[in-house]
């Protein structure tokens, strides 16, 4: 089993990107689960959400505390909470940021790390405001592409079938977005299949 | 049709399909999403039933009974202080015997205010003449669901389908979402045995007298007696139809097991999780999840437990002043077995307003029931902070 | 002793039924047996066609409205009504202050409903002429509301009628003291077309004298004189005959002929009703700077409320408690008004509290003085015999001292309103059309159950025996607010008419009040309660706790099942408008 987290604030779409993600691998013929941080939150606030994939069904109904993969949806979460907390060694962590992988040297080394400039590919797409793009499809996409855990086609699918507006534009930023990502870390050419 | 769905919207579908004639609600988290949804498939016609909008859940279940008394097919769902504020409209549809269907996702009740999971909600109202189904998956929400109409209008008794607050309404889970036609084969139109009708006027709920009311709570009783064996039947219908089945008593891995846990709820999923490990190093336990527990299956959990030593009741709800609620009722349905076919019961309290319940607190609780020579004595709280 | 403790588990199923249920339907269980009381249901009068001196069906085209019948509505309104674009416009709607939404959140606005189907009437085809059916002919003299209410009238029950006007346009006061921006001209002559398509005939140019008078009665079998009140009273105080006091009236009707008479800059406008509204705002149309000078208080005023609220708006200037004792010139040249100071004291015989003087005085400058403090009537050429009280004396239904002589309106002493006009006019119609009828003999209906209401004014629909609303078990009372259950209504106030701002440089003269437009009108019917006649709400059904209500099948609204209403008088409480009553069972 693998499990996931992802960081974003309230009104970014972490959740949705969670559902989205979880489609996308019921698409592909795994088990899934995914689900909120059990709460109440306000818009802006650090948020959570998580998804859990296996070959089998999944039984564990409980909370997510040692992932393996982390998305953070906006960089400014970096020095707002933890968010390797938890993380196994060796775990990844895709990042919402217009740097690079080694702009990172506190987690690289430790941690696979990925960065995606989302935000700008989002705001290119129209997709929230300028100020506040919404950038949990591109951040899917390019976690498509970067994880090796689920196709980039599948993750379009979901995005058509679920999101009620702006889907060809949320697809489009999805493909430029695993376009775009940088991969490094402990070694980047050491990107796992499961 | 599989879908990645949360446990709420499995409730809606499953009324879709149901094509329940009228919902009526008042939103309370976290049970909103379920009317919400329901809502939005009324208003575009998918669904052609008449939504009522209330100003609270009294109203909610006082439109539901009249509802359901002139015949139609009556919905509502709730949550903790919404369910308790229910109360006395509860008893209306319970011993005014009218086949509603009430989803409760458990919530725990304040204060301390909390959204988060807890049975007491549900089970606080255990003796308002409801049927009561515990769920443990999305799928056995939405099978469940569909279920509880038919058995309630075989046994012309309401029924509350039960779900844990964000374990199950707020995840999202695939979900096999049968066909319309399917369901209908399953579950015909409602045909009241009685109903309000212009053309056939009969007076209702009027006065009785000593000298009747006691024969009818014979009649409430015995139709519940009755439920058990028609939820067997219902379920076989089902699992002709769709393959699924779920049993008011479930037994997993119990076969020579000298320990069960006893869970109902989504512990019981994370119960099979460790079950399986202990069963890989050779550990003779296996678990019996409560499905059913208005009516209470006594005899099905006699036969589940039969030849088990010691019994562990995990219980995320308790009754102030006695303990874990299932503890309780399972200690009362085996006490009068013979002392030598009795299985020493051991309660632990857990998981209330929403604390995790993780294999390592399982874990715990395995290694506590099998230690050599403890009693059977009152309840234990797991994990209470020192 | 001990007794078998019985049916032990499981048990023989109870033959006692699963829930609280009758064994046997309700319907044998005969309430009705229980009352000692009984609803019935009653049409009663709404205050608003009480109120109306026109006797206008105000009710009734508003349940038409509510029902969409748009059309169906200004039909029952012109039934009773010759001239709704007018009254829509001009009238003091006495109506409103009856309404009884006025205690909850504000009167309907029946004058912008009736407005709106006035104009409706007027933008549809005319209708036909009646076919004249009677050989008696009638000879209306005047062509003022009263004049032309009484020809309508007449002529709709089959009467040859001739009106005689002495102008050489028709409308009397309507065109000769009512200006323009009250009432557009375009407005009223559709309105006379409208009433000379119905089969009237109007002559004018035609003065009728004590010389012409004797002719005149030998071709017409009745004559109704509605000749109005044109003498401008005067004040009986210095120099009222000075050059540059003017009857206010005479002003008027200069204005409305078209001229425009030099005022100068200062003009005082003497008195508080309607008059000296219209010469105020009339001045101040001309350029000048009109001050209004009245010795009681604003809230004394006799004018329609909307008339002192737009004048104030446009900039009138007001001085109160103050009462002419001289006019004044300087340099051979009017300088203005010599007031007393007033004070108010008790209330009058009339109801209003009488001004007195406190001894001190001012003094309002004015290059012209507009005096407006009441018209009286011409009594030429009237024998003595009818006149009374410096007015013509008439009966209930308008007939003089003099038989087959019938008069009305302002010529016969009435309140002086437009309203009050028609109301006469068709009183009129009503008592000549019963007096031909006892001369050839024929039985009359009973004239009793004509009023809206104890004190209201008669329908002509009802006399003509052509009402088409559908009346249960009529009650000639009015329904007061206590009646009315409001729990039943919410709370929507009163729309309010859209008013231009003067415009002097431009149109100085085009109409203010835009009234409500159409579809804001349609929506403020649908405020009306609908006091005391049932509009099939269906709230007595639906609370009935026996079902004993049901649709009616033999033409009325609702049946009541005595056998099963027990009395309870639910039905009573829950109506919205008071149109069901207990009654004592048996009695």
């Amino acid at each position: 089993m693998r499990e996931l987290r992802i960081h974003g604030r309230g009104g970014q779409g972490a959740v949705i990107a969670s559902k989205l993600l979880a489609a996308a691998l019921f698409h592909e013929g795994r088990w899934v689960q995914s689900f909120p941080a059990f709460g109440v939150e306000r818009r802006g606030a650090p948020v959570a959400a998580f998804v859990r994939i296996d070959e089998v069904p999944i039984r564990l109904r409980c909370e997510v505390t040692q992932p393996d993969d982390i998305i953070v949806l906006d960089p400014t979460l970096l020095t707002a909470v933890d968010i390797t907390a938890g993380l196994k060694p060796g775990g990844s962590i895709l990042i919402n940021s217009e740097g690079l992988p080694g702009d990172f040297p506190a987690l690289i080394g430790r941690f696979r790390v990925a960065t995606v400039a989302a935000g700008e590919i989002a705001a290119r797409n129209h997709l929230g405001s300028r100020t506040q793009p919404i950038v949990n499809t591109a951040i899917l996409g390019a976690f498509a592409a970067c994880s090796g855990l689920v196709g980039l086609e599948s993750v379009c699918a979901a995005i058509e079938e679920d999101v009620p507006q702006h889907a060809e534009a949320n697809v489009r930023a999805a493909r430029e977005a695993a376009a775009a990502v940088q991969v490094g870390g402990l070694a980047a050419q050491e990107v796992s299949h499961v | 049709m599989r879908k990645v769905i949360v446990g709420n919207h499995a409730v809606s579908w499953g009324v879709k399909l149901a094509r329940a004639e009228v919902i009526a609600a008042y939103p309370i988290t976290p049970q909103t999403q379920i009317v919400e949804e329901l809502s939005e498939m009324c208003a575009s016609g998918e669904l052609k039933a008449r939504f009522i909008k209330v100003e609270s859940e009294h109203s909610a279940m006082a439109a539901c009974v009249g509802a359901s008394a002139t015949g139609a097919r009556a919905f509502t769902a709730s949550s903790s202080q919404g369910l308790a504020l229910m109360h006395e409209m509860l008893h209306w549809a319970g011993s005014g015997r009218l086949p509603i269907v009430m989803a409760d996702v458990n919530r725990a009740l304040g204060p301390g205010w909390n959204i988060w999971t807890d049975q007491t909600d549900s089970l606080a109202q255990r003796d308002t003449g409801w049927i009561q189904l515990y769920c443990e998956t999305n799928q056995e929400v939405l099978d469940t669901t569909i279920m509880a109409f038919r058995l309630a209008e075989q046994v012309d008794l309401p029924v509350m389908v039960v779900l844990d607050a964000f374990f199950l309404s707020h995840t999202a889970e695939p979900v096999d979402i049968p066909d319309q036609e399917l369901v209908d084969r399953f579950l015909p139109p409602r045909r009241a045995r009685y109903k309000l009708d212009v053309d056939d006027p009969h007076s209702y709920g009027a006065l009785v007298r000593p000298d009747d009311y006691m024969e009818m709570r014979w009649h409430l009783q015995d139709a519940m007696h009755d439920a058990v064996a028609r939820f067997d039947g219902v379920e076989t219908e089902w699992a002709t139809l769709v393959g699924r089945s779920y049993g008011a008593v479930e037994s997993y891995r119990t076969e020579d097991a000298d320990i069960a846990l006893v869970t109902s709820g989504t512990i019981t999923s994370t119960a099979r999780h460790v079950i399986d490990q202990h069963r890989e190093n050779g550990e003779k336990i296996g678990l019996v999840k409560i499905k059913m527990f208005r009516p209470f299956p006594t005899d099905a959990l006699r036969l589940a437990l039969a030849g088990i030593d010691r019994v562990a009741v995990l219980d995320r709800n308790f009754s102030p002043g006695q303990g874990g609620i299932f503890a309780a009722e399972l200690r009362s349905a085996l006490y009068d077995l013979p002392a030598e076919d009795r299985p020493a019961i051991y309660g632990y309290v857990l998981g209330l307003g929403g604390r995790d319940v993780t294999p390592a607190v399982i874990d715990g609780i395995i290694d506590h029931v099998r230690m050599p020579g403890i009693p059977a004595r009152a309840d234990l709280w797991v994990g209470v902070k020192a | 002793m001990s007794e078998p403790i019985g049916t032990s588990v499981p048990p023989r199923r109870p033959a006692t039924p699963p829930i609280a249920v009758s064994a046997t339907t309700t319907e044998v269980n005969k309430t009705g047996a229980w009352k000692y009381i009984r609803p019935v249901y009653h049409d009663r009068v709404a205050p608003c066609n009480q109120g109306c001196p026109a006797g206008v069906d105000v009710e009734g085209y508003m349940a038409l409205l509510r029902e969409g019948k748009i059309d169906e509505a200004a039909e029952l309104l012109a039934l009773e009504h010759p001239m709704p674009a007018v009254t829509g416009r001009v009238c003091n709607h006495p109506c409103e202050s009856g309404c009884n939404r006025g205690h909850f959140d504000g009167a309907v606005a029946i004058h912008a409903v009736e407005r709106m189907l006035g104009d409706r009437l007027l933008a549809a085809a005319p209708p036909a002429p009646a076919a004249p059916t009677r050989t008696e002919r009638v000879a209306v003299v005047g062509s003022g509301p009263a004049g032309l209410a009484c020809a309508y009238h007449l002529a709709a029950m089959g009467y040859p009628v001739d009106v005689l006007e002495r102008e050489d346009r028709a409308g009397g006061m309507l065109r000769q003291g009512i200006p323009e921006y009250r009432l557009p001209r375009d407005v009223l002559d559709a309105q006379i077309r409208r009433i000379e398509a119905s089969g009237v005939t109007i002559h004018t140019g035609v003065q009728v004298t004590e010389a012409t008078l004797p002719e005149i009665r030998s071709r017409y079998s009745v004559i109704f004189f509605a000749t109005g009140a044109y003498l401008g009273r005067l004040l009986g105080v210095e120099g009222e005959e000075l050059p540059g006091v003017w009857q206010g009236l005479d002003f008027l009707r200069r204005v409305n002929a078209g001229l425009r008479p030099p005022l100068g800059e200062r003009v005082a406008v003497i008195g508080g009703g309607n008059t000296a509204m219209d010469c105020a705002r009339t001045a101040l149309r001309l350029g000048a700077r009109p001050i209004v000078v009245y010795r009681r208080t604003r809230d004394e005023m006799p004018a329609i409320a909307e008339e002192i609220e737009d004048a104030w708006r446009e900039g009138v200037e007001f001085v109160f408690l103050a009462a002419p004792t001289a006019f004044r010139t300087a340099d051979g040249l009017l300088s203005g008004v010599a007031c007393a100071r007033m004070k108010l004291a008790d209330a009058g015989p009339d109801g209003r509290r009488r001004p007195v003087a406190t001894g001190e005085s001012l003094f309002v400058q004015a290059d012209t003085v507009l005096l407006a403090t009441g018209e009286d009537p011409e009594l030429e050429p009237w024998p003595e015999e009818v006149v009374r009280g410096g007015a013509v004396a008439i009966d209930e239904w308008g007939e003089t001292a003099s038989p087959l002589v019938f008069a009305g309106g302002d010529v016969s002493g009435d309140e002086r309103t437009v309203a009050r006009a028609l109301g006469a006019g068709k009183r009129a119609a009503i008592g000549i059309d019963r007096a031909l009828r006892r001369r050839a003999g024929v039985a009359t209906p009973d004239t009793s159950a004509l009023r809206w209401g104890p004190t209201g004014a008669p329908s002509v629909a009802r006399w003509r025996d052509a009402d088409p609303v559908l009346r249960v078990a009529p009650l000639n009372e009015v329904v007061p607010f206590e009646d009315v259950n409001t729990a039943h209504f919410q709370l929507r106030p009163r729309n309010a008419d859209r008013h231009a701002a003067l415009d002097a440089a431009g149109a100085p003269f085009a109409e203010v009040n835009g009234g409500l437009g159409d579809d804001v009108a349609l929506v403020e019917a649908g405020r009306c309660f609908n006091c005391g006649v049932c509009n099939e709400c269906e709230l007595c059904l639906i609370f009935c706790g026996d079902v004993a209500i049901s649709h009616s099948h033999d033409g009325g609204r609702f049946d009541i099942d005595m056998n099963f209403c027990k009395g309870c008088g639910v039905c009573a409480a829950e109506c919205p408008r008071g149109a069901i009553s207990m009654t004592r069972e048996g009695l």
